[in-house]
């Protein structure tokens, strides 16, 4: 995602009012996000929405075939799940080295797929962006050149 | 050449609705563009185009006002009122600019420049009515030329004359009034394309009168139909588009209601439809409207009727638009006795479409106009002074360190349109910047943190650059975490020309047995977590 396209939301930061946003404020926010933008990055503050709300905005979230993507927030009930069950970062040596990238292994889960799907990624490889990796018969890490396409539609 | 027409036209109206006093410096924007300013706010050096934060280093005392084309239509629509009760036949262009036909009113009030006068005086009265002043935007304009282009020329240099101008009749009068002026009057009166007019600067030709000495033949093949176009514009030709017409009758979609509707809403809804409707008839020939009739009437026969022009052609959602406006000031203005009952949309005249591509690659899109009236909306929700605080786009900054290279800027002062050059990185390679990936977690405010080596004393780092021993610990909120592989230190020596805002510090990478990989720095015998790969 190009940085040029982001929009970020904060909290309130002053420490007189309340830190977090009020349930119309949210429910109001949320909705104008999914009008206005295709991909969500919701952060964990969205925990405190209501259920009530979380649903009505499922649907216009549905309709307007945008996608949300929760950190630390399992409220949304998302359809697809991403979990990293083991990383190990590459490059850094006993006070030498540079952290090159990390390899992790991402476990994919949900209603929509049935047996749960696992691939190793580097997550960042070692010019910032994600990449497969594929194992050669040394053992060794390979990087491959094409990513591979996660199916992601619809996550809500 | 075209029709005789006057067209009344008001320089920065927008600014007359915001309420602007006579020497206020106020401007209106639109997507943190300046649409139009007041005559105080010219004087100080703002200009239409403009940033908001251009225009308010150029003028600090500066109200600014978000555009509101339906306030400004509502307002608008007092004038058409009283204008269309002295001469018949008026249509509307957008708020602040009227077009009527000039030959039957000139007759009735003893000649054009009369008719000017009378026109003139009517528009002024009618906004003085409303107690708006016009003092703030200068004054009505009114010209009368043949044809749209010749007139709303006209009509601009009268409202800065503050008085009307009538060109005489005839191609040759026309083109005589057009010869010293300016071809970028082309993109502000008649709508061409803003890069033809740049080619024709570039090719020499300033002046209207130069591009009509040209040979027709000449023009057309070097620049296309849009170019022969702009030559009859500059050599007081006809100014319609190319395959405008009258279209055949039948066209009129029309809706008659058996229960009465009282709500705006509710008939701007069936206006959506009728709109499509007819917006689907014309495509289905290749046609689009460039006039459109609306009339509404009440069961009691109240009835309101306005003709509505745009050069460019009227889309479905442009023609609700204007249904809404001519509904909600309709419901203003009169005291509406009965439900509406009637509501007809009524072509009356039509051109070939040839469409508006859209940039295959890049430009706006209409995802980037969504875009940015969410953006406006967010803002609204959290209340003006917390929104724009808020609600913050990417800015790069430049620097050495992760919280350095970008920054969040608030959104109502980027310009939201070009975010591209927001994002060029400033000057500088920025040598001793540590190498991609970057940490993914960057503290606002660096957070304390102990490094201690085997035998647990601190970890110490010389003015050399020479580590006292290996890191083996670090204690971060309590708790001891091993080592499991270091690298540093990258020692970074910012400003030491400059003593308050001179800085030594030296930066390690740390990656803990629990997996987490931490970027600190030490500075003056202190260890901060600067940032965290995650």
């Amino acid at each position: 995602m190009s940085l040029d396209r982001l929009v970020a939301v904060t909290e309130p930061q002053s420490f007189t009012e309340p830190q977090s946003f009020t349930e119309p404020q949210w429910a109001d926010l949320l909705a104008t996000c999914i009008d206005g933008f295709d991909v969500l990055l919701l952060g964990p503050g969205t925990q405190q929405v209501r259920p009530a709300t979380v649903r009505r905005l499922l649907a216009r979230l549905q309709s307007r075939g945008a996608v949300a993507v929760t950190v630390g927030a399992p409220v949304f009930g998302a359809d697809l799940r991403f979990e990293c069950t083991s990383s190990s970062w590459v490059g850094l040596g006993d006070g030498h080295g540079v952290a090159r990238g990390r390899v992790a292994e991402v476990v994919l889960s949900g209603r929509r797929v049935p047996q749960s799907r696992r691939a190793s990624f580097w997550l960042p490889a070692a010019d910032g962006r994600m990449r497969a990796v594929s194992t050669d018969a040394s053992g060794g890490a390979v990087e491959v050149q094409e990513s591979v396409v996660v199916p992601l539609r619809r996550t809500g | 050449m075209g029709p005789r027409l006057g067209v009344l036209w008001c320089p920065h109206w927008p600014v007359v609705v915001a309420g602007a006093q006579p020497d206020e410096p106020v401007a209106v924007l639109h997507a943190n563009r300046v649409v139009a300013h007041s005559l105080a706010a010219g004087a100080d050096g703002v200009a239409v185009g403009q940033r908001r934060r251009d225009a308010q280093a150029r003028c600090p005392q500066l109200r600014i006002e978000p555009t509101d084309p339906a306030r400004d239509a509502r307002v608008f629509d007092r004038v058409v009122e009283a204008v269309g009760a002295k001469v018949p036949r008026v249509e509307i262009t957008e708020p602040g600019t009227l077009t009527f036909v000039a030959r039957g009113p000139a007759r009735y009030f003893g000649g054009e420049a009369a008719m000017a006068t009378t026109v003139v005086a009517t528009a002024v009265e009618a906004v003085e009515a409303v107690g708006l002043s016009l003092g703030a935007a200068g004054s009505f304009g009114l010209g009368v030329a043949d044809g749209r282009f010749a007139a709303g020329i006209a009509a601009r240099r009268a409202a800065a004359q503050r008085l009307s101008l009538v060109v005489p009749a005839g191609v040759r009068a026309t083109a005589q009034f057009l010869h010293g002026l300016p071809v970028q009057l082309l993109t502000d009166v008649a709508g061409v394309p803003a890069d033809v007019v740049h080619l024709l600067h570039r090719l020499g030709l300033h002046h209207l009168g130069t591009l009509a000495a040209l040979p027709s033949a000449d023009v057309l093949a070097r620049f296309g139909p849009l170019g022969a176009f702009a030559h009859r514009l500059a050599s007081g030709g006809d100014d319609r588009l190319p395959g405008t017409q009258d279209p055949p009758a039948g066209l009129q979609v029309q809706r008659a209601f058996e229960q009465p509707v009282h709500h705006t809403d509710a008939l701007v809804f069936v206006a959506r439809q009728m709109a499509e409707e007819l917006v689907a008839v014309l495509a289905a020939d290749g046609r689009v409207c460039t006039r459109l009739v609306v009339v509404s009437e009440t069961e009691h026969g109240e009835q309101s009727e306005r003709v509505w022009y745009r050069s460019t052609g009227l889309n479905a959602a442009a023609m609700v638009e204007r249904v809404r406006w001519q509904l909600d000031a309709w419901a203003q203005l009169v005291d509406l006795t009965a439900g509406v009952s009637l509501l007809r949309l009524d072509p009356v005249e039509v051109r070939s479409d040839d469409g508006v591509q859209l940039g295959l690659w890049g430009g706006r899109t209409q995802a980037d106009d969504w875009a940015v009236r969410a953006v406006a909306r967010l803002i609204a929700v959290l209340g003006e002074r917390a929104g724009e605080q808020q609600v913050v786009v990417p800015a790069a900054h430049g620097g050495r360190q992760p919280h350095e290279a970008y920054a969040w800027v608030p959104a109502v002062a980027a310009d939201l349109g070009e975010s591209a050059e927001r994002l060029v990185p400033g000057a500088g390679p920025w040598p001793g910047s540590l190498p991609a990936p970057s940490p993914s977690v960057v503290h606002a405010s660096p957070r304390p943190i102990v490094v201690l080596d085997t035998q647990r004393s601190p970890v110490g780092v010389s003015g050399r650059g020479v580590v006292s021993a290996a890191p083996a610990f670090v204690q971060l909120g309590g708790n001891d975490d091993p080592v499991e592989a270091w690298a540093g230190p990258w020692p970074l020596d910012e400003r030491w020309w400059d003593a308050a805002r001179a800085r030594r510090t030296a930066r390690f990478q740390i990656l803990t047995r629990s997996g987490r990989l931490l970027l600190v720095g030490v500075e003056q015998g202190r260890w901060w977590l600067t940032a965290e790969y995650r």
